[in-house]
């Protein structure tokens, strides 16, 4: 479903991402872990068509997103860490923009049980600046979610959400996993990444360097010496454990 | 030194020290040398021995012989904003603007209350005292001594307002709070504005007659300058024209008589603000939020607005074109308000003085008349680089507007066209008020609708321009709700604005060709002059230029880098 291959991002000297490549299937939850710097949302970025690729290609669905940016998108959900909304919209005017420019069908009923699914009822008619964070961020996410993409990417999915809105956000996130979707997490929240990735992709400084599920990444690092944890794993892998 | 001062010294220093340092980048050097060039041939430069240009040419010379009429209408517009802002005053509460930083260090350090706000108000004089010079730099009075006395005057005229505004947000909060005894004399300032108001609009009212019998603007000014001179309207006008007589004395003499009555409203202004017990601290530190996400480029500068009805329902089905202008729309829609047009009333009142001033013929319909062909002449010429709320604002969402499955060509095209609605709309009503409004300008029907047909390609073209420009040259525009400040930046402004209109003048020549050629063959066939024709195909012209154009410009949003972009502009 999503295809990355041999991409390197790079700014100026500055090389972000460096010959990287992976796959995510249908029916997968990818967590992409490492330190800060590490090209993880430079990498997101060129997959969701926001930033061009230096070099490399990705696919979405089979459809190139640098030559074939619309049909590729149209499969897409971008969920940033810091929700960008239009000051102007309300919530539904949100998801009324979305659903046109996704061409969505039975709108009504779909933003319904969206708006309910991520506790959004009764603020329908509210403007951004009347949200608290957690709230605008549920809004990136249900208009995310509006047109049913079957590739989601989820940039620090928890960040300003209180306990009730972490479960449910998980719950989201593995649902749309088990629905079929290829799901990217990119986080620093490593008990996240355990707890609800099929498996886990380590970056440093652009570079690949660990790619897997839970169990083989604990099985190669229990073969190293190291603890069995994705924290303990995390920190070896990235040469950070002193 | 105390602190304060300290601080607001150690701002000013660095501020330069950023501004001087930003002069590496070559874009600011470009525009500092082309805005020092301005400055140079606008003030400096050899005077013709024909006449006084650079002494005593500049716009106030419009106000020769006017002294008496300028004051008073300044005084009116001056009443207009204290008005306003009584009767229908800002709804959230008071606030001194107050930094982010400001906020955090001075609101638990051991200041008094006065301390604080005296501080903000002698820091927001600076600002004054910066646009009053500038202010006096454009509009060139006559002579070292009226520069000086302008620049005196529109500084004390500047003080008087901002310190009346802040004085009236602070009271307003603070009669609030004391209860019932409160609420009742919150009123009171309200009612005698209102009483006031009454007056000037009575006075005139009365006298309606008279002046729709006038047959020049001059006319009109002389009358409405007798009624507000005489009665009860020169009594609710006083404390206005004391203040407003001081930039336009005729002599120091004068000047040193309007001084003592303008700088006693000034201090009692001051005294008032200084004294007001308002909790201002709460809504400061709010208002020094938004600033804050005003300038990472989160928020725009207006006011929190309450959600209303959009201006159409959106299908669900449809070109993204029209779901982007749907979305314009409502910002604009939410922007905007009764409020805001009432705001801007003081420059309609000046700007219908120096239009009568000009001697219209036809009294008030022959005013309305040029007033409305002067505001068709700039909404098209100018509206375009003023109504930003397209590309130039949307592309600090790049990042959001990338993950769409929308061509960039479908992008720019929906971009400017909630821009190009507004200004066109605009264009059509003033050229429908000056077609019904002129008949002695003897201007026919289909000259103007002519023009009411070429204005939004001429409108769309620009458009195209500056979308291209922001998409080009990110960094020579500013994105997003902030704007830069300083010579450097009024330099680059110019620049831009100079290579706008070769571009203009380039993209016309299709249309102009076009619209002569066929009205050459209309006057070859009829033997008289026809414009409406040759206009649909110049506007049918323009439009199709504005579709490839958007073609060429959506491949290159295509390629942008968000990273180029930046809306933090400083």
């Amino acid at each position: 479903m999503i295809s990355v291959s041999h991409l390197t991002k790079t700014y100026g000297q500055l090389k972000a991402v460096n010959d990287f490549s992976f796959t995510v299937n249908p029916g997968e939850i990818v967590g992409l872990i490492g330190p800060n710097g590490a090209g993880k949302t430079s990498t997101l970025r060129c997959i969701v068509g926001i930033q061009a690729p230096s070099t490399g290609t990705i696919a979405i669905g089979g459809h190139d997103i640098v030559k074939e940016p619309v049909e590729a998108k149209r499969q897409i959900a971008f969920m940033a860490d810091e929700p960008q909304l239009f000051d102007y919209l309300t919530v539904m005017e949100h998801l009324r923009l979305t659903a046109r420019i996704y061409q969505v069908r039975d709108f009504d009923a779909r933003a319904k049980a969206l708006l309910d699914e991520l506790q959004l009822g009764g603020k329908e008619h509210s403007l951004p600046a009347e949200l608290s964070r957690g709230m605008k961020q549920k809004v990136a996410i249900a208009c995310g979610l509006l047109h049913d993409p079957m590739a989601l990417l989820f940039d620090e999915p928890l960040t300003g959400l209180d306990p009730l809105g972490i479960r449910h956000m998980k719950g989201t996130i593995v649902a749309r996993g088990r629905a079929g979707g290829a799901v990217i997490v990119s986080s620093h929240l490593l008990h996240l990444v355990e707890e609800i990735c099929t498996r886990i992709v380590i970056i440093n400084r652009g570079t690949k360097l660990a790619d897997g599920t839970m169990a083989e990444l604990s099985a190669q690092a229990e073969m190293a010496g190291v603890g069995s944890s994705l924290e303990q794993i995390f920190l070896t892998v990235t040469g950070r454990e002193s | 030194m105390g602190p304060l001062v300290y601080l607001t010294l150690c701002s000013m220093r660095n501020r330069l020290r950023v501004r001087i340092k930003r002069l590496r980048e070559p874009r600011y050097l470009i525009g500092l040398v082309v805005g020092i060039a301005y400055f140079y041939f606008l003030f400096w430069r050899p005077r013709s021995p024909r006449g006084p240009v650079g002494a005593g040419g500049g716009a106030l010379a419009f106000m020769s012989g006017a002294h008496a009429s300028v004051e008073l209408f300044g005084a009116v517009a001056l009443f207009s904003i204290a008005a306003i802002a009584w009767i229908w005053p800002s709804k959230s509460r008071p606030a001194l603007a107050f930094s982010r930083a400001d906020v955090q260090f001075l609101f638990p350090a051991p200041f008094t209350r006065k301390q604080l706000i005296r501080y903000r108000v002698l820091r927001s004089q600076l600002g004054a005292l910066i646009g009053s010079a500038i202010m006096t730099l454009f509009l060139r009075p006559s002579g070292a001594a009226s520069g000086w006395m302008f620049f005196l005057g529109v500084s004390i005229v500047m003080a008087v307002i901002n310190l009346h505004l802040t004085g009236v947000s602070l009271s307003r909060e603070s009669l609030g709070t004391h209860g019932l005894s409160g609420l009742a004399r919150q009123w009171l300032p309200a009612a005698v504005v209102g009483v006031s108001l009454i007056v000037l609009v009575g006075t005139v009212g009365l006298d309606w007659p008279v002046l729709a019998l006038m047959t020049s603007g001059v006319e009109v000014l002389d009358e409405l300058r007798r009624l507000f001179s005489t009665g009860a309207a020169s009594v609710v006008l006083w404390p206005f024209r004391a203040i407003s007589k001081l930039p336009f004395s005729e002599s120091p003499q004068a000047f040193a008589a309007a001084l003592p009555a303008a700088v006693g409203i000034l201090a009692l202004n001051y005294v008032w603000v200084v004294r007001s017990d308002a909790k201002f601290e709460e809504a400061s530190a709010e208002l020094a939020e938004k600033v804050a996400k005003v300038r990472k480029g989160l928020q725009p500068t207006a006011p929190k607005a309450a959600s209303k009805a959009t201006p159409f329902t959106l299908a669900l089905e449809g070109r993204p074109e029209t779901a982007i202008l749907w979305k314009n729309l409502i910002v604009v829609g939410r922007y905007f308000s009764l409020k805001t047009l009432l705001r801007l009333t003081p420059i309609f009142v000046v700007f219908g003085f120096m239009v009568a001033r000009g001697g219209s013929r036809g009294g008030v319909t022959g005013m309305v008349a040029v007033l409305s062909t002067v505001v068709f002449f700039i909404t098209v010429l100018m509206g375009p680089q003023l109504a930003r709320n397209d590309l130039r604002h949307d592309l600090a969402n790049l990042a959001v507007l990338r993950t769409w499955p929308v061509r960039g060509s479908a992008l720019v095209r929906g971009e400017m066209l909630a821009p190009a609605t507004i200004l066109t709309v605009i264009c059509w009503f003033c050229a429908i008020a000056a077609l019904f409004t002129a008949p002695r300008l003897k201007l026919p029907p289909s000259w103007a609708l002519s023009a009411m047909l070429l204005a939004p390609g001429i409108i769309l073209v620009q458009l195209l321009v500056q979308n291209a420009i922001a998409v080009m040259w990110p960094s020579w525009v500013s994105i997003g709700a902030r704007q830069a400040r300083g010579i450097d930046v009024m330099g680059q402004r110019m620049i831009m604005m100079v290579g706008l209109l070769v571009v203009l003048a380039v993209a016309i020549i299709p249309a102009a060709i076009v619209g002569g050629l066929v009205m050459m063959v209309l006057y070859w066939a009829t033997d008289s002059v026809h414009v409406l024709l040759p206009a649909i195909f110049a506007a049918a012209t323009l439009f199709v230029e504005t579709m490839l154009g958007s073609l060429m410009v959506g491949k290159m949003l295509d390629r942008t880098d968000v990273g180029q972009i930046d809306a933090t502009e400083n």
